[in-house]
């Protein structure tokens, strides 16, 4: 408990600075504002029969989460790292003997925080909008996100299980910026992996797979995104759920390692 | 939550032993031992590289040591001198603040992350301690002068009310009255005999600035190509020293520079005013004797260890203008 406090104020005092920064509001805005664009999109293209039905919203805004999720993991993490070594103010918030992992710990709480609250609100609209959109006399489950027998547990990992990716991408992000000192060059790396894991590798279980009738994806899905794009795709499997270790594997591997660089490396101003 | 520190209050503020902080080949700080007593100001004077922030930056964890120990308020090792730092306020080198925060919100998180419990009635307290009180403390970091953001990190400083305060260069920025403001404030702060809550308080102020030093500080350490050349009380600095210098004015200058020199006293300066000899402390008298010897007399003969740039140059070698 003693340990957890200072956790506690720490974050609290997180949200003080990043609720006060002036870009913070603009983001979260633009982020509402695609939600409520995709929300409309659909409505208007289930109103014109392309044959996306009311419950599928939130499978759409899950999948649009799934897509945008570790970029967002990404900027908001450098959003609110950044500076913290430019402007000195990790050594202002050690000057007092605060522990490194605390400061990391509260920075990435805060934005796991941030991200699970879009989602949140993000699978509220899309239900209020299939249930809007949909057929007043339907039951309640079918008009919202209950589209064929879908589980409880696989309603939960449709939606919150891809948020552990955008977790493990926050903390290779802190761990970049760590060792770069620079909210940029973390965020710039950080990207280009992310970029990479989502281009370069479909591409390439495509080729191998082709040519060599070789299933690619049975060795290569344990990287950081395939193993939360097996969570994902397939959460009606209940294997899926073994990839959820894996995921937390990397967070504890780099924030371990982020931890380590603070801790060793000297605060110079 | 405020650790409790070890509840003797006699040990000293600040034990380094073996002290050294190396980066690549130089040697910032080179094999530094050092005890500052519990209470009063302990000026660290050096020429800028000397070593000084190097050292309070070992103080304060910014910067780990190569070799060595530090003791802060009776606390040893990592997890004591992390207890330690919570009763430590610290300015080093720059103030640094959240840019995009006004400076009483700046001190309001300082104060939520130090853990003090003090309230807004302490943030307002010192606001007017600093002088940024009013409008000052709404402005934006990032919008306030140089002066305003050294005055917001004394603020800083002080959250807490700590009992050993650490100030590198505090005047730095600030113009004349800045600097006397800042100056009558830690002479305040030095001058209530404890913080409050019977512990004494004591503050470190590093400076390359003699009369700064001069002025607000009891005990002084004297820093030089990263070692520590002389600590003690101010009033002896030089006079300890092995080499003492006087001012001698006699009735044939020339004659006596001629003769001092062949008799083997190193003469450091000579002008028309008279001449600058390199003397053992109480031994000035055989300057006398020897000149007296060859029929030339002196018609002054002044200590030069009196002032704080003579002691100074006493212990550094150096000329006090280099380092002003």
């Amino acid at each position: 408990m003693s340990s957890i406090t200072p956790v506690i104020v720490a974050l609290r005092w997180e949200w003080f600075r990043i609720s006060r920064r002036p870009g913070f509001h603009v983001i979260m805005g633009m982020i509402a504002a695609v939600i409520v664009l995709i929300l409309l999109g659909a409505i208007l293209i289930q109103n014109d029969d392309f044959g996306i039905g009311p419950s599928q919203f939130p499978l759409l805004i899950f999948s649009a989460l799934t897509l945008v999720g570790p970029f967002l993991a990404l900027f908001l993490t450098a959003f609110a790292f950044s500076g913290e070594y430019g402007w000195g103010t990790l050594r202002a918030m050690q000057a007092r003997g605060m522990p490194g992992w605390q400061v990391i710990l509260s920075e990435m709480l805060l934005v796991t925080i941030v991200l699970l609250v879009v989602w949140i609100v993000s699978w509220c609209l899309s239900v209020v909008a299939g249930l809007l959109a949909g057929d007043p006399d339907a039951p309640l489950s079918t008009a919202a996100f209950l589209d064929d027998d879908m589980s409880w547990a696989g309603i939960a990992g449709v939606y919150f299980g891809n948020l552990l990716a955008p977790i493990a991408y926050m903390s290779l992000t802190v761990l970049l910026c760590m060792l770069s000192r620079s909210t940029t060059f973390g965020l710039a790396v950080a990207s280009a992996i992310l970029i990479a894991e989502s281009t370069v590798y479909p591409v390439a279980v495509l080729i191998v797979e082709s040519l060599y009738d070789f299933n690619l994806w049975d060795y290569l899905r344990w990287t950081l995104r395939g193993s939360t794009s097996g969570l994902a795709g397939r959460f009606d499997d209940t294997n899926a759920w073994y990839f959820v270790p894996v995921v937390l594997a990397y967070v504890v591997l780099f924030s371990a390692l982020s931890l380590s660089v603070l801790s060793r490396r000297d605060l110079t101003s | 939550m405020m650790n409790t520190l070890s509840e003797n209050n006699q040990h000293p503020a600040v034990t380094v032993s073996g002290l050294s902080k190396h980066f690549g080949r130089v040697r910032a700080v080179d094999d530094v031992t050092l005890t500052i007593p519990s209470g009063g100001v302990y000026g660290l004077l050096g020429p800028n590289g000397s070593g000084k922030t190097t050292l309070l930056s070992m103080l304060t964890g910014f910067l780990h040591p190569t070799a060595g120990t530090i003791s802060l308020l009776g606390e040893t090792g990592s997890a004591g001198q992390r207890a330690a730092r919570r009763h430590i306020g610290t300015l080093i080198e720059r103030p640094t603040f959240w840019p995009y925060l006004s400076c009483r919100d700046n001190l309001r998180c300082l104060q939520g992350i130090y853990a003090s419990h003090s309230g807004d009635g302490e943030i307002e307290e010192l606001l007017a301690t600093v002088n940024l009180d009013g409008d000052a403390a709404t402005r934006k970091f990032r919008a306030c002068s140089t002066g305003m953001k050294q005055r917001l990190g004394i603020a800083a400083t002080l959250l807490g009310n700590p009992s050993l305060l650490i100030l590198d260069e505090p005047t730095n920025g600030l113009d004349p009255a800045g600097i006397v403001e800042v100056r009558e404030l830690i002479r305040d702060l030095a001058g209530a005999a404890s913080t409050g809550n019977g512990k004494p308080r004591t503050i470190i102020l590093a400076s390359h600035l003699l009369n700064e030093v001069e002025q607000v500080c009891d005990h002084v350490g004297v820093m030089a190509r990263g070692k520590l050349l002389y600590s003690g009380p101010l009033s002896e600095m030089g006079t300890t020293s092995p080499i003492g210098r006087v001012h001698i004015c006699t009735t044939d200058n020339d004659r006596a520079a001629n003769l001092l020199s062949e008799t083997g006293w190193e003469l450091i300066d000579q002008s028309e005013d008279g001449l600058d000899v390199a003397v053992t402390p109480g031994r000035e008298w055989e300057i006398s004797r020897d000149l007296a010897n060859v029929g030339v007399y002196i018609a002054e003969l002044r200590p030069l260890n009196g002032s704080l740039e003579a002691g100074f140059m006493a212990v550094t070698g150096e000329s006090a203008g280099d380092n002003q």
